[in-house]
């Protein structure tokens, strides 16, 4: 009974936090995962180093995509290495070897991106199991209480702690969190998991942040809420070629999903592709499927399922989207020469793309709310008042901070509330008199302070070039 | 008990008769060729090429056999749908098998047909007899890299050179067991190499040397376009190490590019255009045509002079066989592979008459073209089964202007080109195995 101890609470604690703590993270490794029953994997399969861990790993991970599974794996893993090592160590010294050893293998896990190394690990501790029980055999002892369960008990309750607040295991789990979410575009729970103050800490989350406001048509309303500098944290374009490329990559997929431009999504789902380890990724693969389909390639979609479907478990997902297409909209025609030669081409300039957008048609409300979002932004207010003027009709409510917006560029309407006429006034009044800290406390969360303490880009050039 | 016993082989082999009547008797014929994935029926073959597989088009399941007939083989396919329970007898296809000779392997790029970037990519070389497909050289060996435009002249697998791009690249020279890494753009008129062709004499490169770049339509189904903002040709002097110019193919107010020598060597065949402000926005204007210069002494000589030029066509990639010449036409531009509309076109360079090369022509691009080194195979490279995903194609040629139906490059299994996430490019014919050369090349690589 003693003897169960040990391994129970070890179950139960990994268990809890992988559900708990590490659910997302956990998800987006069979995000980033592949395992594939084709002629390439296998290869590239068998040219890794340690390939049957790693062989291994892509196996089990795929299973990480339900989020019930993956826990039961990862607790299966470490339990199974505790049991390993019972085997190894000593009787008399009780379960304070196996639990220290299993506790730091866990802890292995928890910061790994994949199960790759805890499996050659798990590995060898198998083949040691094995060779110990044919050649050694401990001296059956009944250790005492307190290295049967009492130390070994203490062992993992530290190490579930550990986990628990391990900065890094909360990191990657909040923008494992994040990532998800904006993958289904739930925008809600993607606002939910990056409030303002969390967006303080993680800068470079600001911009999913504010995607998310864009999904949910509330950007023109909140988005000063968040620490908003720069056109930076609204479209990520400048990390291009950084450590963060790959989060870039990602968002800009999602970004352009949200507004319609599927080209440039899968554009950018290549060339996400291409920064994962295996080249390629069941994420990608399903939201190349998402694309296509939509785009009504369905040839392409057909490729991309019938790879899907060389894996073990997306035949509801391949069936579904077969099924979308049958009943699905016309085929994608090939445009003709004329047509295609004078399309617009993606710019690395976020503002001018969202207007080739609209000019090609793909309107959207995210994107009007961008472009004007991104004129406050740069404090153009000479084209914010242009592009306002155009759309201004179409609102029953103005966002607020386009009504700001609009105060400072001096123009009129009825769809500028009370409220915000007289925040304006006050605000004008209090930036001749008021202090930078008082007037930041004051006008906390709007578009006034923007104007007020950012540096414009182009002066801020000038500066520099003096 | 010998009567039962009479009785009972009497029923047995009743209902074995029975039974076989009804497998061969319950195939209902069909006076039609079968409906196969990829289209085999009445391409022409090398002899000894891999077996081809297929799949039938609606997925079912099929079984075949074979007969051969003279220079012939009939492929006799029956499918038994399990939903239905119809079994069908189909005409036997035939393959016709050609006696002429094709090179033994070939080699090729494969890459993602991503955008700007890869993970892995590598060039490959494949036994055109079996499957077997080993890696030449990976982009592992150069540190990740790119590596493009491998040639070998003639075919030798001996001699190759390609381009290894990237921290510390250059250009890769392969003389027999010796390797050379080589940065053009350090020597010379400092100009880095792109589209090499290798003069029949072997003493001489000439490259083209592109500024290229992608860009990405905002909608529609053209996802990626290519474009040169300038390209020049230079010569590379093995002997010598040395490279040149001649100001004539070295223009700024031009963009000159696909080299290819004439089988004398006297001639460097090239595509040009006029170099223009706003590439992008006006690249429906950009149209290549094709000109020469003389080559005397190691020296080009004289002026560029037109060849052929056709105002509703971008011409690329010359490839010459005897007196024809086969290249890619598109409707624009220099990078033919993003162009449904692009096909290929056989140039008789006696009479300057030039024809479309129906046969080998689908819907999506048709492009990259390699002969084989007896002149009478061609293979190319076309995206007609995906249209985003390059795969390799074979046909036969007469000498007198005439193709085969071209096949795809058989695999062992034909899901393999759906499954393969990766794109065939730049094919070309060797007539040996070239060898696995990563270690060598790592060694050119090491800090």
């Amino acid at each position: 009974m003693k003897r169960t101890v040990t391994p129970s609470l070890l179950a139960v604690a990994v268990f809890l936090v992988s559900l708990l703590a590490q659910k997302y993270t956990l998800i987006c490794q069979e995000y980033d995962g592949l395992f594939l029953l084709t002629p390439d994997y296998w290869q590239r399969a068998w040219g890794q180093s340690f390939p049957i861990s790693g062989i291994v790993s892509d196996f089990l991970v795929q299973f990480f995509r339900f989020s019930l599974y993956a826990p039961f794996i990862v607790t299966a893993l470490v339990v199974a290495e505790f049991f390993c090592l019972r085997r190894i160590f000593p009787r008399a010294w009780g379960d304070v070897p196996s639990a220290l050893g299993a506790c730091a293998y866990w802890v292995i896990l928890a910061l790994s991106s994949s199960p790759k190394t805890a499996i050659a690990i798990l590995l060898i501790s198998v083949a040691l199991t094995i060779l110990f029980a044919i050649f050694v055999k401990w001296k059956k002892v009944t250790p005492s209480p307190s290295v049967q369960y009492v130390i070994p008990s203490a062992i993992v309750c530290v190490t579930l702690i550990f986990i628990c607040v391990n900065p890094h295991v909360r990191r990657t789990e909040l923008y494992s969190k994040v990532k998800h979410f904006t993958l289904y575009t739930q925008w809600d729970k993607v606002i939910d998991a990056l409030s303002p103050r969390v967006a303080e800490k993680e800068s470079e989350l600001t911009p999913f942040a504010l995607l998310a406001l864009s999904g949910s048509d509330i950007l023109g309303e909140a988005m000063f809420r968040y620490p908003v500098h720069s056109e930076a944290d609204l479209d990520m374009n400048s990390v291009d070629g950084r450590d963060d490329y790959y989060l870039s990559l990602f968002f800009k997929a999602a970004l352009y999903d949200l507004l319609g431009c599927e080209n440039e999504s899968i554009h950018n789902l290549f060339q996400l592709s291409t920064q994962q380890e295996k080249g390629m990724s069941f994420m990608v693969l399903r939201k190349l499927v998402q694309e296509y389909c939509s785009l009504g390639n369905y040839t392409l979609m057909e490729k991309y399922c019938r790879i899907l479907e060389k894996s073990t478990l997306h035949g509801q997902y391949v069936r579904h989207y077969r099924q979308l297409a049958a009943s699905g909209g016309p085929h994608q025609e090939v445009d003709s020469v004329e047509v295609r030669s004078q399309i617009p081409v993606i710019s690395h300039d976020p503002l001018y793309n969202l207007l080739k957008l609209e000019s090609m048609g793909l309107h959207s409300k995210a994107g009007v709310e961008r472009v004007l979002a991104t004129f406050i932004l740069r404090q153009d207010l000479p084209s914010f008042s242009s592009v306002m003027g155009m759309v201004l009709d179409s609102y029953d409510k103005v966002p607020l901070h386009f009504q700001e917006a609009m105060m400072l560029a001096g123009m009129d309407s009825d769809k500028i509330t009370k409220e915000v006429r007289e925040m304006f006034e006050n605000f004008m009044m209090d930036a001749m008199m008021s202090s930078q800290e008082k007037m930041e406390q004051k006008y906390h969360g709007t578009a006034f302070l923007h104007f007020l303490f950012s540096e414009r880009a182009e002066d801020a050039e000038v500066s520099s070039e003096d | 008990m010998p009567r039962r016993l009479a009785i009972f082989y009497s029923l047995l082999l009743s209902a074995l008769a029975t039974l076989a009547s009804c497998s061969e008797g319950g195939y209902t014929p069909s006076g039609d060729y079968p409906p196969i994935v990829p289209d085999y029926v009445g391409v022409t073959v090398p002899e000894g090429m891999a077996p081809l597989s297929f799949e039938m088009t609606d997925g079912s399941r099929f079984s075949f056999t074979t007969e051969r007939v003279g220079d012939t083989l009939f492929y006799h396919v029956r499918t038994h749908d399990r939903k239905t329970g119809s079994r069908t007898q189909y005409k036997p296809f035939p393959v016709y098998i050609s006696k002429d000779a094709i090179d033994p392997y070939i080699a090729y790029r494969l890459i993602e047909p991503s955008y700007e970037g890869w993970k892995e990519m590598g060039l490959y070389y494949r036994e055109l007899s079996s499957y077997k497909e080993k890696a030449l050289v990976t982009n592992a060996a150069i540190g990740g890299g790119c590596v493009n435009c491998h040639t070998f002249p003639g075919g030798d697998p001996t001699r190759m050179i390609f381009h290894a791009r990237g921290e510390g690249g250059g250009t890769i020279f392969r003389e027999g067991n010796s390797f050379k890494k080589i940065n053009l753009a350090t020597i010379g008129p400092h100009k880095q190499g792109t589209y090499p062709a290798w003069h029949p004499s072997g003493r001489y490169i000439a490259f083209s040397s592109n500024s290229t770049q992608q860009s990405f339509p905002i909608v529609g189904s053209q996802q990626v376009e290519v474009y040169d903002h300038f390209s020049d040709i230079i010569l590379m002097d093995l002997q010598t190490e040395s490279v040149t110019t001649h100001p004539s193919i070295c223009e700024e107010t031009r963009m000159e590019t696909f080299p290819t020598w004439s089988p004398e060597g006297d001639r460097l065949y090239f595509c040009v255009a006029d170099s223009l402000a706003g590439v992008v926005e006006n690249r429906s204007r950009v149209r290549y045509s094709l000109e020469y210069i003389p080559f005397e002494d190691g020296a080009f000589v004289g002026e560029p002079k037109t060849f052929y030029s056709c105002d509703t066509l971008s011409l690329s990639h010359p490839r010459i066989n005897g007196k024809w010449m086969l290249l890619t036409g598109s409707a624009y531009g220099t990078f033919p592979i993003w162009h449904p509309e692009a096909d290929l076109y056989l140039l008789d360079m006696e009479d300057g008459t030039m024809i479309k090369a129906d046969l080998l022509n689908s819907q999506e691009s048709d492009s990259y073209h390699s002969w084989s080194s007896n002149g009478k195979w061609v293979i190319f490279s076309s995206r007609r089964i995906d249209g985003r995903y390059t795969r390799l194609y074979l046909s036969h040629f007469d000498g007198q202007g005439h193709f085969t139906k071209p096949f795809l490059l058989p695999q062992k299994k034909y899901s393999h080109n759906v499954l393969r996430l990766k794109s065939y490019n730049v094919p070309e014919f060797i007539t040996g195995d070239p060898g696995e050369l990563d270690k060598e090349i790592s060694k050119l690589f090491v800090k």
